[in-house]
C-alpha cells in the first residue's frame, strides 16, 4: 500500500506544478504610455513645468479698476501680505464694474476686462473698488471684505488644515502659443458637499496708467503702474468642472483633468500664469469657500 | 561539436567506474548500429526552371546519419551522428553541417528508468506531446533533457520530462525557443485491481499535463488618434503591450478499452491560451478530440477513427512557422490513409491545426480461398475512406488596436462543430489477388478531392479544389523464387491543377541481391505544352548482407512529402542520387 500512497502523493504534486504552470491572460492588451503632442514635427519643441501644493494656499480674488483712486493702495497691501505669506497667497485682479472701463483717447484706453471678470463682478454682487474675496468665505457676514481686513482674513485662512493637494503642470508650445494644462487634486480628508475644480488664466506685468490718491504710491497718475495678475478668462469655465456628483468626498480620491489652451496672441505668454483652485458648490453662488489654491507661472523658454 | 565533447565526458564518467574496477565493458555488452547516406548530383534543367542559382550553385547533397547503440544490462547509450554536406534539395538550409544532435544515456534499476541527453517521447497520442523523427522529412524535435519511468506497483506507468527541443544546429539560448515540461499517469485497471484480473474487458486510462515556459518577446501598438484645436493638429498616442504568456500549459486524458478483437480508444485535450504565428496571436483556448474504434476478426478488420481539432498547435517558440514545421510539442495524427503509390500520393493532406474535423473508415475482408471470388489462394478487399473539413467558427470583432484578430478570442465556435468547407476527401478501393505461383497483382482505384488553397496555401475557401481519380494497375510475375519481375502502371485524371498523369515502372529483382528499374511519370495533361514533362528515372541496387546500394538516375517531380499529416515540400530536381544504407 505505500508505494500506492507515494505515487498518488507523487501525481498530486506533479499535477499542481504543472497546473500552476500556465497563464490565463483575461485582457491582453493594456496601456502603457499615453501622451499628446502637435501632429507636425517642428511643432514638439515644448517647456514643462510644474508644482505640487501640500499646504492650505489662500486665494484673493482683488476687484480693481486703473480708474479706481484707491486700488494703487490696495495693490499694494496685496503685495505686502504676499510677500509675507510667499508662496502661500495666490491672487488675481478682477477689472470689473465702472472704474474699470477704459476711456478711449486717454492714457486710460486699455481695456483690462473680460467677460469673466464682469462674470464674477456681478455674481458676487460687488458694490464697490477695492474690494476682496478671500477663500470667498464669510466674514461678518458678508464674502465682500475691505482691505481693512484683509490681513487678518488671510491670517485666519492661512491656520485652516489643509484638505487636499493640489499638482499644477504647464505644458507650453511656442509654435502655436499653446498650454496643456494637467492638474491633479489628491483628497487628503473627508468632505461634505460637492466641489468644482476651476482653472483660469491671468497676465502679470501690464503696464498701463492708474489713478491714485496716496501720495505715498506717487502722483494721481500713475502712468506705468504694473499691473499684477490680471484675469484674462476661464481655462475650463467660471465655475470649473464637477468633482464629486455624489455629495461627498471620501479621502483616498484623486481627480486629474487635462486642457488645451491656446493663449490669446495680445497677451504676453511668457507673463502668464495659470491659476486652479478647488471650491464647494453653492445653489446661489455657485461656488464659494474655496479650500485649495495653486499658481504656476507658464514656462516659455528654457 | 560541443555535443561531441559532452557525449564523450558523459561516456566516461560512466565507463570510468567500470574500467577502474577492471571490468571490460565489453563484457556482456552489445553494440548495434545503422547507417544511412544520401548523396546527389545535380545537374542542370531549363524547362524545369534548375538552373545553377535555383541550386545555389551546388553541384552536389549530402544527408547522412549513423547510429550507435550500446547495451549492457540495464544500462544502455546511444548517440546519432549527422551530416548535411549541403543538405539535399527540399531540406532546410539551417541543417547545414556535421554534428551529434542526438546521444543519451539511459540506465533502469526496479521499476525506475532514467534518461539523460536527448530522447523521444509520446504521451497518449500526441495531443499533447509527441517528440519524434523523420529522417526522409527533415523532421527532428527531440528534447534534451532528463526523462523518467517509474512504476510504483504493477498497472500504474508515471512518466516526467523536462526538456529543450532540437532546432537544426541551434544552441538552446534564452528566449530563442521554450523549455518543456511534462508529466503523464498510466492506469492499467485491470492490473491495478485484482478483481478486473480476469475480465476479459481491458481498460486503460491515463493522463497527461505539459507546459511549456519561454522567455517572450514585448510586442508593442501604437494608436494614434488626430483632433483639431483651432487649427492645430494634435495627436492622442496610446501605446498599448500585448501580454504574451510565458507559460502555456496543455493537458490530456484519454481511455482505451478493449475486448477481444474489438478496441476502443479516445483522448481529449486542452490548451491554455497560447497566442502563436500560427492562429494569428489569438488567446483562444485549444481544443481536441480523437478517438478510433477497431474491429478484427479473421479474415475482417473494421478501423474507424475521428478527430476534432480547434486551435491546437503547441509549439516551443510562438514565433516558428515553416515546412516541416518545426518545434512541435504536440503532434496531430492524420486519419487520411497514406498511399504507397506515387500518384495515388500525389495530392497528400496536411493536418490543419487552426482547425479541422476528421473522419476515416477502413474496411479490410479476405475473401477465402477456395470460393468463386477467393480462388485457389483469397483475395483481399481494402475500402477506404476519409474525410477532412472545416469547423463552424464565428469571428469576433478585429481588435481596433491591433486592427487585425491580433489579441483577441479569434471567433467562437462549438465543440464537434462541423464546418461546410471541405478540405479533403479520398475513396478508394483495393483488390490484392494472387492468380497462381507466378502471378500476383494489386489493383486500385481512388477518387480524391483535395482543397490546394487550404492544405497549401493556407486560404480558406474552395476555389482550387483539385479533384481526381486515380487507377492503380500492379502485377507481379516471379520467375523463380529469387527473380521476379514487376509491372505497375498508374493513371491520375483531373481537370484541375496539372491535369492528367501517366505513370509507368519496370523493375526486375534478383533477391535478395540485385534490383533494376525503370519507370516514368508523365504529365501529358499539363494545360501549358512546356510542361508536358517526362520524369523518367532509371534505378539500380545491390545488398550485400545488411548493406545496401541504390543508385538513381532522372527527374524527380516537385510536391509534398507528407508523413501522418506533416508535410515537405520538396523540389523538382534532377540528377544522381546513392543511397547506401548499412546496419550491423
Amino acid at each position: 500500500m505505500k508505494p500506492k500512497i507515494i505515487s498518488t502523493l507523487f501525481f498530486i504534486l506533479i499535477t499542481f506544478i504543472l497546473w500552476t504552470a500556465c497563464e490565463k491572460i483575461d485582457q491582453p492588451l493594456k496601456i502603457v504610455d499615453q501622451k499628446d503632442f502637435p501632429v507636425n514635427p517642428d511643432d514638439t519643441l515644448y517647456f514643462v513645468d510644474s508644482i505640487i501644493v501640500d499646504l492650505k494656499q489662500v486665494l484673493l480674488e482683488d476687484f480693481t479698476g486703473q480708474r479706481c483712486v484707491n486700488c494703487p493702495k490696495a495693490s499694494k497691501l496685496l503685495y505686502e501680505i504676499s510677500d509675507f505669506y510667499y508662496p502661500r497667497l495666490v491672487s488675481y485682479t478682477v477689472h470689473a464694474g465702472i472704474f474699470a472701463e477704459p476711456v478711449p483717447g486717454t492714457v486710460f484706453g486699455t481695456d483690462l476686462r473680460c467677460p469673466l471678470s464682469e462674470k464674477l463682478y456681478s455674481d458676487f454682487g460687488i458694490f464697490a473698488t477695492p474690494m476682496g474675496q478671500i477663500d470667498r468665505v464669510l466674514f461678518n457676514g458678508l464674502r465682500q471684505i475691505f482691505t481693512t481686513n484683509w490681513q487678518s482674513v488671510v491670517d485666519q485662512q492661512m491656520q485652516i488644515p489643509n484638505v487636499v493637494n493640489l499638482k499644477l503642470k504647464n505644458t507650453y508650445y511656442p509654435k502655436h502659443n499653446s498650454v496643456i494644462v494637467d492638474v491633479e487634486a489628491d483628497f487628503i480628508s473627508d468632505l461634505e458637499g460637492q466641489y468644482n475644480l476651476v482653472v483660469y488664466i491671468v497676465e502679470d506685468g501690464i503696464v498701463t496708467a492708474h489713478l491714485n490718491n496716496d501720495p505715498t504710491i506717487g502722483p494721481d497718475t500713475l502712468y506705468n503702474f504694473i499691473h499684477h495678475n490680471v484675469l484674462r478668462g476661464p481655462i475650463n469655465s467660471a465655475y470649473g468642472d464637477p468633482i464629486n456628483s455624489s455629495g461627498n468626498i471620501t479621502a483616498g480620491l484623486k481627480f486629474a483633468k487635462q486642457y488645451t489652451f491656446p493663449i490669446n496672441p495680445n497677451w504676453v505668454a511668457e507673463n502668464c500664469n495659470i491659476i486652479a483652485y478647488i471650491g464647494k458648490k453653492d445653489p446661489v453662488l455657485n461656488l464659494v469657500d474655496i479650500i485649495q489654491a495653486a499658481e504656476l507661472k507658464i514656462k516659455t523658454e528654457q | 561539436m560541443k555535443s561531441i565533447i559532452y557525449f564523450s565526458i558523459f561516456l566516461l564518467c560512466i565507463t570510468g567506474p567500470f574500467v577502474a574496477l577492471s571490468q571490460g565493458i565489453t563484457e556482456g555488452a552489445k553494440v548495434t548500429g545503422n547507417i544511412q547516406i544520401d548523396g546527389q548530383y545535380y545537374t542542370e534543367n531549363e524547362t524545369l526552371g534548375i538552373t545553377d542559382s535555383s541550386l545555389n550553385y551546388r553541384k552536389t547533397g549530402m544527408n547522412g546519419f549513423a547510429n550507435l547503440l550500446y547495451t549492457n544490462g540495464n544500462f544502455s547509450a546511444g548517440m546519432r551522428m549527422e551530416s548535411y554536406l549541403n543538405p539535399m534539395l527540399g531540406f532546410d538550409s539551417r541543417y547545414e553541417g556535421v554534428g551529434v544532435p542526438y546521444w543519451f544515456a539511459r540506465y533502469k534499476t526496479g521499476s525506475f528508468e532514467m534518461t539523460a541527453g536527448h530522447f523521444y517521447e509520446q504521451f497518449g497520442s500526441g495531443l499533447v506531446l509527441r517528440s519524434w523523427e523523420n529522417w526522409a522529412l527533415g523532421y527532428d524535435n527531440n528534447l534534451y533533457g532528463f526523462n523518467t519511468s517509474f512504476s510504483p506497483i504493477d498497472g500504474i506507468t508515471l512518466k516526467g520530462l523536462i526538456g529543450i527541443q532540437r532546432y537544426f544546429w541551434e544552441p538552446y539560448e534564452i528566449g530563442n525557443r521554450g523549455i518543456v515540461k511534462g508529466f503523464d499517469a498510466d492506469f492499467d485497471l485491470n492490473e491495478i485491481f485484482e478483481k478486473m484480473a480476469d475480465c476479459q474487458t481491458r481498460i486503460d486510462i491515463g493522463g497527461s499535463f505539459v507546459s511549456k515556459y519561454e522567455k517572450v518577446p514585448k510586442v508593442t501598438y501604437v494608436v494614434d488618434s488626430k483632433y483639431f484645436i483651432d487649427s492645430v493638429e494634435w495627436n492622442k498616442q496610446t501605446v498599448y503591450e500585448l501580454k504574451l504568456p510565458n507559460n502555456v500549459g496543455s493537458w490530456a486524458a484519454r481511455v482505451n478499452i478493449s475486448n477481444g478483437g474489438l478496441n476502443f480508444y479516445s483522448e481529449y485535450a486542452e490548451k491554455s491560451n497560447d497566442p502563436n504565428a500560427t492562429n494569428g496571436q489569438i488567446y483562444k483556448k485549444g481544443t481536441a478530440l480523437y478517438s478510433s474504434l477497431a474491429y478484427s476478426t479473421k479474415g475482417l478488420g473494421v478501423f474507424l477513427s475521428t478527430k476534432w481539432i480547434d486551435n491546437m498547435s503547441f509549439k516551443s517558440k510562438i514565433t516558428e512557422t515553416g515546412t516541416p514545421p518545426m518545434l512541435d510539442i504536440n503532434y496531430l495524427p492524420a486519419i487520411s490513409k497514406e498511399h504507397q503509390y506515387s500518384l495515388a500520393a500525389l495530392y497528400p493532406y496536411a493536418t490543419q491545426p487552426n482547425g479541422e474535423f476528421g473522419f476515416q473508415g477502413q474496411i479490410d475482408y479476405k475473401i477465402r480461398k477456395g470460393t468463386t471470388l477467393g480462388g485457389k489462394y483469397g483475395t483481399s478487399l481494402t475500402l477506404n475512406y476519409s474525410l477532412a473539413k472545416s469547423i463552424k467558427k464565428d469571428t469576433v470583432a478585429i481588435s481596433p488596436i491591433t486592427n487585425s484578430w491580433v489579441g483577441t478570442q479569434g471567433y467562437k465556435t462549438n465543440f464537434l462543430s462541423i464546418g461546410d468547407l471541405k478540405y479533403y476527401t479520398d475513396v478508394n478501393f483495393l483488390i490484392d489477388k494472387k492468380f497462381s505461383n507466378k502471378w500476383k497483382g494489386t489493383f486500385g482505384y481512388f477518387n480524391q478531392s483535395y482543397n490546394k488553397n487550404v492544405i497549401e496555401e493556407g486560404i480558406y475557401n474552395e476555389n482550387n479544389m483539385v479533384k481526381a481519380n486515380i487507377a492503380v494497375v500492379d502485377l507481379t510475375y516471379r520467375f523463380t523464387p529469387s527473380k521476379s519481375f514487376r509491372l505497375e502502371t498508374q493513371g491520375l485524371w483531373t481537370k484541375e491543377d496539372k491535369g492528367d498523369w501517366l505513370s509507368m515502372l519496370l523493375e526486375y529483382n534478383i533477391s535478395p541481391t540485385w534490383f533494376f528499374a525503370i519507370s516514368d511519370e508523365y504529365n501529358y495533361g499539363n494545360p501549358s505544352d512546356d510542361l508536358k514533362i517526362h520524369y523518367y528515372n532509371v534505378a539500380m541496387g545491390y545488398t550485400q548482407n545488411t548493406t545496401r546500394f541504390a543508385l538513381r538516375y532522372g527527374l524527380q517531380r516537385e510536391g509534398l512529402l507528407c508523413v501522418g499529416g506533416v508535410c515537405r515540400y520538396v523540389p523538382a530536381s534532377t540528377g544522381l542520387t546513392l543511397t547506401i544504407t548499412s546496419t550491423f
